[in-house]
């Protein structure tokens, strides 16, 4: 037990005096979960240090719009990429097609896509007087505003839905469609009231996510031109110098995040759609297309991809031909892979301990583990504004204790940002790793305890294999997040390391997308096949 | 797997990059800099000048805010010794939270012009970038522009393009505006040029120059070093736009981007050097060159053929200090006239 | 079976999935009223002769036809919400999110039956877990519920697939006996698929038995039972004895005795099928059969006996059976019970 001491979590629960081998999950859980929402503490701290002068000016003025603009945005995108999850979660689960296996895959691809560069791409591609319209003559309608925004956030965004709905729908979605059918009910009514009830939780979590993404965005709406609320809290740091004002906002758009999630709570409901295990490909195969419905098909499953990854990735790739390569792009690769690696190590950790305190049922630990779970929805930016201030505090207070400075604790270094990236991302680890839980039967849990089993081997020796493919999720979902995460990581990186998102979009930002180019297509290449391995890791499809 | 096997196979990375977080103690040679710029002419300038002493450069880059909030926190540790960043606003910001030490000597104050420093030596220009109208030849004369307050012009209702007012770049021209007319005729411009907008602010700078080529407006407020790039580059065709100097008294807006030694450098004596090695000639003659920027020093002669033609202009000899100060209340105004 | 009384009528029916054929010449009728079990090993098609007539796959070749019209061409298929069918799966295919008594109405749209989600329910002994959800429910309510529902629906046709196979062994045979009471009255024609050859022999009024992708045999219970012409086929329905002979002109020459089987003309059987319990043992002071072990088994002894020729045979009998190990006996049969391939 000598690697366990180490942890943070199990010396704290040692110094309150608990034997180890008795440690239940959930004491653990919220001991944890109370430490990394340290910078939502401090978060608050900050915004209740300011006064409400800028408050004040921006209610008068733009708050409401603010507010209006982030919320349409926020639906409009959740619901496009909803719909785009879903119905390619059904053409995958239920027909097969040509290219059907390749393509089942392939459709996780555009969340490898910042967000930012595709916003960038595609303006350069529909603006007015783009190299792209002149040549082949299209007049396209051109990606901006409201409408423009909430295209790109679906179409990079939608593998959050499609993903978790592609997984629901293969353990029980072909079967109970066709005994709907049997029963008298034609194509469409068996879907409405048969399978998307049975997915709902699946496609809720996932679309929570997406609108989580949406509302901390301030890259593609801030270029796209949409003044959205995390917008006006950049507005209210950078053109204000009040940070304390940013984080009143941000305070505001973290109760909106989470009235979303409490809101997906509740229409989840007391289903437990625990799977029987019974695999239903026997009894309910797909259904084999040929000739040119299977064409048709397979060309709506990869109009998706297309415009989510191809075409913007394409757009870059032309740009890049004809650019001379920075420097700086290599050592940025480095510094990308470092921090993707030890971050998705240390979220399966977290998602995993998370989800056991919200399957344990303690209200405490629940609650604080949703209120970090909403710290996705806080912009990265402010996140890292949070973090610098909570650390400050320790800062002191561990130089007041010990009369010395520990490193550690320094304003920027990997710790900081690693711990930025955990409270920003704890939602995306968490949510696959509850989803993953689900599956496990409390039976299962009550049948080891009787057996003599402690809370820890239930955890190692039961739920953990039937777990894996949720946990591994998890930890590639983080790595390809952080990987893409720009502002927290602009602002607490440390001395010598560069990120590709960095690079990318400082070249972007100056309006040299040629340049941005090359970085972009890097990250890109990671992600890609960072993404395919979360179909490796997912049940057989 | 065992508890323990797994534990530590999520704990190994965690110490590996603990360890690596111990951040590396600078050698005696290095010279720290934190910028905000990240162009080729940059690039440029730390070679030469670790070709001219010998010394080695590290560069920390963030955006403008991002660097301040960083260098404040950073405190004693790690502390950059010089401080380069974009914008009276945010040198007056930095400043303002004492990021800067005072520094002076001959050859600064000599050779940057008073308007573009810090009347202390906190920071010194080192180069420049004008706020100018851009306009479609054939649908606008110059002959109808008159300055800045042309963009608010009724004539131009539905033909005038140009960015957010979050945009750095605006905020400033906003605050020199509030200095010129005062507050009230300052957000008067502001809402009547919102209300001639023919899109709604997006995009870059390069961007309002494009829409002004294929047509979707006829006039633009951009830097002016964004339409020297697409002149040079044989990608772009700006041959039917041209650039408009608003000279009108005072004159023409200009914004700088400075450098100051840093108030907790350790090195203050390499950093007062950096500085002086970039005000000089050579130095000075890659800004223009490299990325089409005014030098900060007046008399510097260079090789920039689309400068050239733009020709000499008069430009606002308003401080730094002063427009950084107003910033604040230039968004409020932005705010209040519906600039979004 | 006459025609007339053919709910789905399937001629010369081919099945192809992914290029395989799985499905190859099925000539079968399934009447009103009567219950119709399909046997055969796994891979043997059955699954997809149930989804064939459900409407889920497409024919390849054949017809299968019903008294209102036709069901599936090999250009068309008519879709399964159009045909009045029911169906109940091994796993558990009630819908997660509706009570009972929500799953048990949701086919009856359709149907101007005259009793309600409840009243079906009470049929199954469930009426008090009418707003339970399934996960609320055990294994075999669980099943009950789908049973109901499916004949809540007042179906023409009722498809079972392995419907109680993930049940245990008291709990299946109790829900056998009162699924066949409500099938019966259902009036519907009933296919059933199982590999349990208990379950088909009660349940059967017909059997079919299904080896790869063709019918290999049909009949009633009895006959294939007693008397299996393929292998397959008796040793789906339990264990069988296999004695090799030779066969000349009528008469099959065994270890045991000849068998007559004078109606035989195009074949030449080779090999006598009979069950144990159609074998009876003989006290004999000189074999030619040696006992070697005896087994006990609730009501039954089997009793394993050898030849010098190194035959062997099981025969199954009542518990008096007195016979020791070592023993020599004689083996008299039923020749009305014998099959044959």
């Amino acid at each position: 037990m000598a690697a366990v001491t180490n942890s943070i979590g199990n010396r704290a629960a040692f110094a309150a005096g608990g034997n180890l081998r008795r440690l239940d999950p959930a004491v653990v859980g919220t001991v944890l979960a109370s430490f990394f929402a340290l910078p939502i503490i401090a978060l608050i701290a900050l915004a209740l240090s300011g006064d409400s002068e800028y408050l004040d000016h921006i209610a008068s003025t733009r708050l409401a719009e603010f507010s209006i603009k982030s919320t349409k945005l926020a639906i409009m995108s959740g619901a496009l990429a909803a719909l785009i999850g879903v119905s390619c979660a059904w053409l995958v689960t239920r027909y097969d097609f040509a290219g059907r296996r390749a393509l089942s895959w392939l459709l996780i691809l555009p969340l490898a896509m910042p967000g930012y560069v595709a916003a960038y791409s595609w303006y350069a591609i529909t603006a007015p007087g783009s190299k792209f319209e002149a040549a082949s003559g299209w007049d396209l309608p051109t990606v901006s505003g409201i409408s423009g925004a909430a295209f790109i956030f679906a179409l990079t965004l939608y593998p959050y839905v499609y993903l978790l709905s592609h997984n629901a729908m293969e353990a029980h979605g072909r079967l109970s469609w066709d005994i709907a059918r049997s029963l008298g009910a034609g194509p469409w009514r068996a879907f409405r009231q048969i399978t998307l009830p049975l997915i709902w939780p699946a496609a809720a979590a996932g679309t929570a996510l997406v609108i989580m993404e949406v509302l901390a965005d301030y890259g593609v709406a801030d270029f796209l031109g949409v003044s959205t609320l995390t917008v006006g809290i950049v507005r209210a740091w950078s053109s204000f110098s009040d940070p304390a004002a940013a984080a009143q906002l941000a305070v505001l758009l973290l109760f909106g995040a989470l009235l979303a999630l409490g809101a997906e709570r509740t229409a989840r409901g007391r289903r437990q759609f625990a799977s029987t295990g019974a695999s239903d490909t026997q009894l309910s195969p797909r259904s084999q297309l040929t000739g040119w419905r299977s064409a048709v098909v397979a060309g709506l499953a990869m109009l998706p991809i297309a415009l989510g990854l191809l075409i913007p990735a394409g757009n870059l790739a032309w740009l890049a031909i004809n650019t001379r390569p920075s420097d700086s792009v290599l050592p940025a690769l480095q510094g990308t892979l470092l921090l993707a690696i030890g971050s998705a190590a240390l979220a399966v950790f977290l998602g995993l301990t998370a989800a056991y305190v919200l399957r344990s049922g303690n209200r405490v630990a629940r609650a604080s583990v949703r209120v970090l779970q909403a710290g996705y929805a806080v912009p990265g930016a402010v996140a890292a504004i949070a973090i610098l201030s909570a650390l400050a505090i320790g800062q002191s207070v561990l130089n007041a204790l010990s009369g010395a400075q520990a490193a550690i604790l320094t304003g920027g270094g990997i710790i900081a940002l690693l711990l930025a990236y955990q409270s920003r991302f704890a939602a995306v680890a968490i949510l696959p790793s509850e989803a993953a839980l689900m599956k496990v039967r409390p039976e299962l849990d009550e049948a080891a305890r009787s057996l003599g089993a402690s809370p820890m081997r239930v955890v190692t020796k039961i739920h953990l294999p039937l777990v894996l493919t949720g946990l591994a999720t998890a930890g590639l979902l983080v790595a390809i997040e952080v990987m893409k995460e720009l502002p927290a990581t602009m602002i607490l990186r440390p001395f010598s390391l560069d990120t590709l998102a960095v690079t990318a979009h400082n070249y972007a930002s100056d309006e040299r997308l040629a340049q941005a180019a090359l970085p972009a297509l890097i990250l890109i290449a990671i992600c890609v096949p960072a993404t395919a391995l979360l179909n490796l890791v997912r049940p057989n499809a | 797997m065992t508890n323990r096997f797994a534990l530590g196979l999520v704990l190994a990375p965690l110490v590996v990059l603990g360890a690596c977080s111990q951040e590396a103690e600078t050698s005696d040679d290095t010279l720290v800099i934190y910028s905000s710029r990240h162009y080729d002419s940059d690039y440029a300038l730390y070679e030469a000048f670790t070709e001219a002493t010998g010394v080695e450069v590290e560069v920390v880059e963030a955006d403008g805010d991002l660097l301040i909030e960083r260098v404040k926190a950073d405190g004693d540790s790690n502390p950059p010794d010089v401080i380069i960043t974009v914008d009276s606003g945010r040198l007056w910001k930095a400043d303002q939270e004492g990021l800067f030490a005072s520094t002076s000597s001959d050859i600064l104050n000599q050779r940057v012009p008073a308007s573009m420093h810090h009347p202390e030596g906190h920071w010194y220009g080192i180069s420049s970038r004008a706020r100018v109208l851009v306009y479609a030849k054939d649908r606008v004369q110059a002959s109808e522009l008159t300055g800045y307050e042309s963009l608010a012009d009724p004539k131009f209702g539905g033909r005038v393009c140009a960015r957010s007012s979050g945009n750095i770049y605006n905020i400033s021209l906003l605050s020199a505006l509030i200095a010129r007319w005062g507050e009230e005729r300052a957000q008067d411009w502001a809402s009547k040029v919102a209300g001639n907008f023919a899109r709604d602010p997006q995009g870059g700078d390069s961007d309002q120059i494009r829409a002004v080529v294929a047509g979707e407006c006829d006039l633009a407020l951009v830097n002016h070093y964004y339409f020297a790039r697409m002149a040079l580059d044989t990608n772009e065709d700006v041959s039917n736009v041209e650039v408009y100097w608003p000279e009108a008294d005072p004159g023409v807006h200009v914004n700088i981007s400075g450098a100051g030694v840093a108030a907790n450098a350790r090195h203050p004596e390499l950093a007062k050097k950096f500085i002086e090695f970039a005000v000089s000639d050579e130095a000075q003659k890659l800004f223009p060159e490299l990325t089409s920027e005014y030098p900060a020093v007046p008399s510097v002669t260079y090789d920039n053929a689309v400068l050239d033609a733009l020709g000499k202009f008069k430009a606002d000899p308003l401080d730094g200090t002063t427009i950084g100060s107003r910033q604040e209340e230039a968004q409020r105004l932005f705010d209040q006239a519906g600039w979004p | 079976m006459s025609a007339t009384e053919a709910q789905i009528s399937l001629k010369d029916v081919a099945c192809e999935i992914a290029g395989k054929r799985i499905l190859d010449g099925i000539d079968l009728d399934l009447p009103r009223g009567a219950i119709t079990v399909v046997l055969g090993p796994s891979g043997a098609g059955k699954s997809t002769l149930l989804r064939a007539i459900a409407g889920f796959e497409p024919v390849s070749a054949g017809t299968i036809t019903s008294p209102a019209g036709i069901m599936s061409l090999p250009s068309v298929t008519l879709p399964p919400e159009k045909r009045r069918i029911g169906v109940v799966v091994q796993s558990n295919a009630l819908f997660p999110h509706m009570t009972a008594a929500e799953n048990v109405r949701f086919g009856m749209d359709r149907s101007d039956g005259p009793r309600s989600a409840q009243e079906w329910l009470a049929k199954v002994e469930l009426a008090e877990r009418a707003n339970a959800y399934p996960h609320e429910l055990s294994g075999g309510e669980q099943q009950r519920i789908a049973l109901a529902r499916a004949l809540a629906s007042q179906p023409d046709v009722v498809l079972l697939d392995e419907a109680f196979s993930s049940l245990d062994q008291q709990l299946r045979k109790s829900m056998r006996r009162d699924a066949k009471l409500l099938l019966k009255e259902a009036d519907a024609a009933v296919l059933v698929v199982t590999h349990d050859p208990d379950e088909a022999l009660e349940l059967a009024d017909t059997i079919v038995v299904l080896n790869d992708g063709r019918i290999v045999q049909e009949g009633v219970p009895e006959d294939l039972y007693w008397r299996p012409q393929s292998i397959v086929a008796a040793r789906l329905l339990g264990e069988v004895n296999a004695l090799s002979g030779t066969w000349h002109d009528g008469v099959l020459k065994t270890a045991i005795g000849d068998i007559i089987l004078s109606e035989i003309t195009e074949k030449e059987p080779q090999t006598a099928l009979l069950r144990p319990s159609a074998l009876s043992l003989v006290s004999s002071s000189n074999g030619p059969w040696t006992v070697i072990e005896k087994e006990f088994s609730a009501g039954y002894r089997f009793v394993t006996i050898k030849e010098k020729n190194g035959e062997i045979l099981r025969i199954s009998g009542h518990t008096d059976v007195t016979m020791k190990v070592g023993d020599k006996v004689d083996v008299a049969f039923d020749p009305e019970r014998v099959g044959w391939v």
